[in-house]
């Protein structure tokens, strides 16, 4: 395969983050790089190679572990976090939405402005520390040191990195790299409101917002499809759109499947005030049941599945 | 304008809306905090308990269902994750003035104090350490129920309204529905939590307010500024975690999601 990739089409993952870190370097030895439209696409790209690092934290795109293990450092670079954080967070916490009998750390009710705009912008500024928080305390558990030591490895490239960068050169360091790094990281963490706010997360189907546009997929790497990757979490992402269509579209509220992310930010963070509310209910037509495991069953898939990333 | 001085302006400003928006945070916080203690202040008496109606004559309890898990460590040790933490009110009587009052059962709020918490959180001394330990190292974790009593013989604060008919008397919730049965005067806890929102946000506005003159010394991007800058960094990095922190430290005392560690003997 490829580059010793599972699935060719995670070139374009390689893609996304090269051309991130070229943004980068650019804007880093080249003066004259340094213009607003760059920086913005180097946010952008920022974004979507946390996209990147959302899927290989559910699936490592190489075949080898050691490559998937480097990956992952590149990944924290691009991030300045140790993305290893992403395995309890993400995928045992979130996925669940529980932390063993208390709420997800990125449940969208932790923040609870009345003006919903300031929860989208405040709502990085609460998921981050109780996310640190969080994992540290799981890493402490016993039977993790190797986690432990990819963690160290990941923080070491993130911070470290971005620190012999700050002594070359402090300036260009604060203002062109880490002004991405952080755009990236904390746009991520508020897609988690973005996907969830007003959603039932107590049920099988209605628990996600998603984006099924077409060319917003295309960047978004099928991260769009949001329902059917809580449900079927290791699914390649080149397979979402097709089970979304098969199986989350004809068993959700129509509200749910949302034709444009900028349309609905707009309609939902500008036009109103409050909390969106989903009032449309899902069709009530008999469907034959899909084979989904339980909650109990799709985490311990989750643990088994972390413990081999 | 050059594109730098743009950005900085930009990164200054994403400073000064994070730092204003942990400081709504805490000060909300802190007026509902304040709404309560003025709620209760008036409608406290201080009580002794003379009956309770729950588990070992309890009236009321803060109770934690909690999941152990062994660490790494040198020396073995476990961390308590609170799974489910719920303050039941028992009922029972406590006795005022030489008024004895019935406390109904399932209704209002049980705060138990800090002291008798850590005090039945600690490990009990004839729990079998290597079988906990043990259990501990599963995927399952140990589970334990812990339950904190608000014991007879016990000093307490009750706030909500007494209602005399005849010879009884108990206490109701006050108009807003608000009941209490406190080790600690209730009013003032509440007020010293406020404080602490109040206090908080003024300082770290105040952090920023020196870190940002520092950022904007002139020349710009010489030495002081660049202090200024590093500054700022660090205060963004660190002011979240913290406002998280004074959110769990303002949590009322029935809310509490108590851990922990038990460490071997």
């Amino acid at each position: 395969m490829t580059l010793g990739l599972r699935n060719s089409a995670d070139l374009r993952s390689l893609g996304i983050v090269a051309t991130y870190y070229g943004l980068l370097g650019t804007m880093l030895f080249i003066p004259d790089a340094r213009v607003l439209p760059v920086l913005v696409v180097a946010c952008a790209f920022s974004f979507l190679t946390a996209v990147v690092n959302h899927n290989t934290m559910h699936l490592g795109p190489f075949e080898s572990k050691g490559l998937n293990n480097a990956f992952r450092c590149v990944l924290s670079f691009a991030a300045m976090y140790p993305v290893s954080a992403n395995i309890p967070s993400h995928n045992l916490v979130h996925h669940q939405f529980d932390d063993d009998g208390q709420d997800d750390w990125a449940a969208p009710n932790i923040v609870n402005f009345k003006w919903n705009l300031l929860n989208l912008i405040h709502f990085p500024n609460v998921a981050g520390p109780l996310t640190f928080a969080g994992v540290n305390r799981w890493m402490a558990v016993k039977g993790r040191g190797e986690f432990r030591k990819q963690h160290t490895l990941e923080s070491f490239v993130a911070f470290g990195g971005t620190g012999l960068l700050l002594a070359y050169d402090f300036w260009t360091t604060l203002f062109f790299i880490m002004v991405p790094q952080l755009w990236g990281a904390r746009s991520f963490l508020r897609i988690n409101i973005i996907q969830h706010d007003g959603t039932d997360v107590s049920t099988e189907w209605n628990h996600s917002r998603n984006f099924v546009g077409r060319f917003f997929n295309y960047f978004m790497l099928n991260n769009g499809f949001h329902t059917i990757h809580h449900n079927r979490a290791t699914l390649h992402w080149t397979l979402l759109r097709e089970a979304h269509d098969k199986d989350v579209a004809p068993r959700i509220s129509p509200e749910l499947d949302q034709a444009s992310m900028a349309g609905y930010l707009f309609n939902t963070y500008i036009l109103h005030t409050g909390r969106p509310v989903v009032t449309t209910p899902p069709p009530e037509k008999a469907l034959p049941a899909v084979p989904l495991p339980s909650r109990a069953e799709r985490m311990a898939q989750a643990e088994a599945a972390s413990a081999q990333l | 304008m050059n594109t730098q001085t743009f950005v900085a302006l930009f990164c200054l400003a994403s400073v000064w809306v994070m730092a204003l928006l942990v400081a709504a945070t805490a000060v909300h916080r802190a007026l509902e905090l304040l709404r309560l203690s003025s709620t209760l202040k008036e409608n406290t008496r201080e009580a002794t308990v003379v009956e309770g109606a729950g588990p070992d004559g309890a009236l009321g309890a803060l109770e934690v269902v909690r999941a152990g898990r062994a660490l790494d460590a040198k020396v073995p040790t476990l961390a308590w994750h609170p799974r489910k933490v719920s303050a039941p009110s028992y009922g029972g009587v406590v006795e005022s003035g030489g008024l004895r009052i019935q406390i109904p059962s399932n209704a209002g709020r049980v705060w138990v104090s800090d002291a008798v918490l850590q005090s039945a959180l600690e490990r009990p001394a004839h729990e079998d350490w290597a079988q906990t330990l043990a259990q501990a190292s599963t995927q399952a974790a140990a589970e334990r129920t812990v339950r904190a009593p608000i014991r007879v013989g016990d000093k307490v604060f009750v706030a909500g309204k007494t209602v005399t008919s005849g010879n009884e008397s108990r206490l109701s919730p006050l108009e807003g529905g608000e009941l209490v049965v406190s080790h600690e005067p209730p009013a003032a806890w509440l007020s010293k939590r406020a404080l602490w929102g109040f206090g908080f946000s003024v300082l770290e506005l105040l952090v920023c307010a020196a870190l940002s003159a520092l950022a904007l010394w002139t020349p710009a991007y010489g030495t002081v500024s660049m202090v200024g800058a590093v500054g700022l960094v660090a205060f963004f990095l660190a002011v979240t975690p913290l406002g998280v922190s004074l959110t769990e430290a303002m949590r009322l005392p029935d809310e509490r999601l108590p851990r922990g560690f038990w460490k071997a003997p």
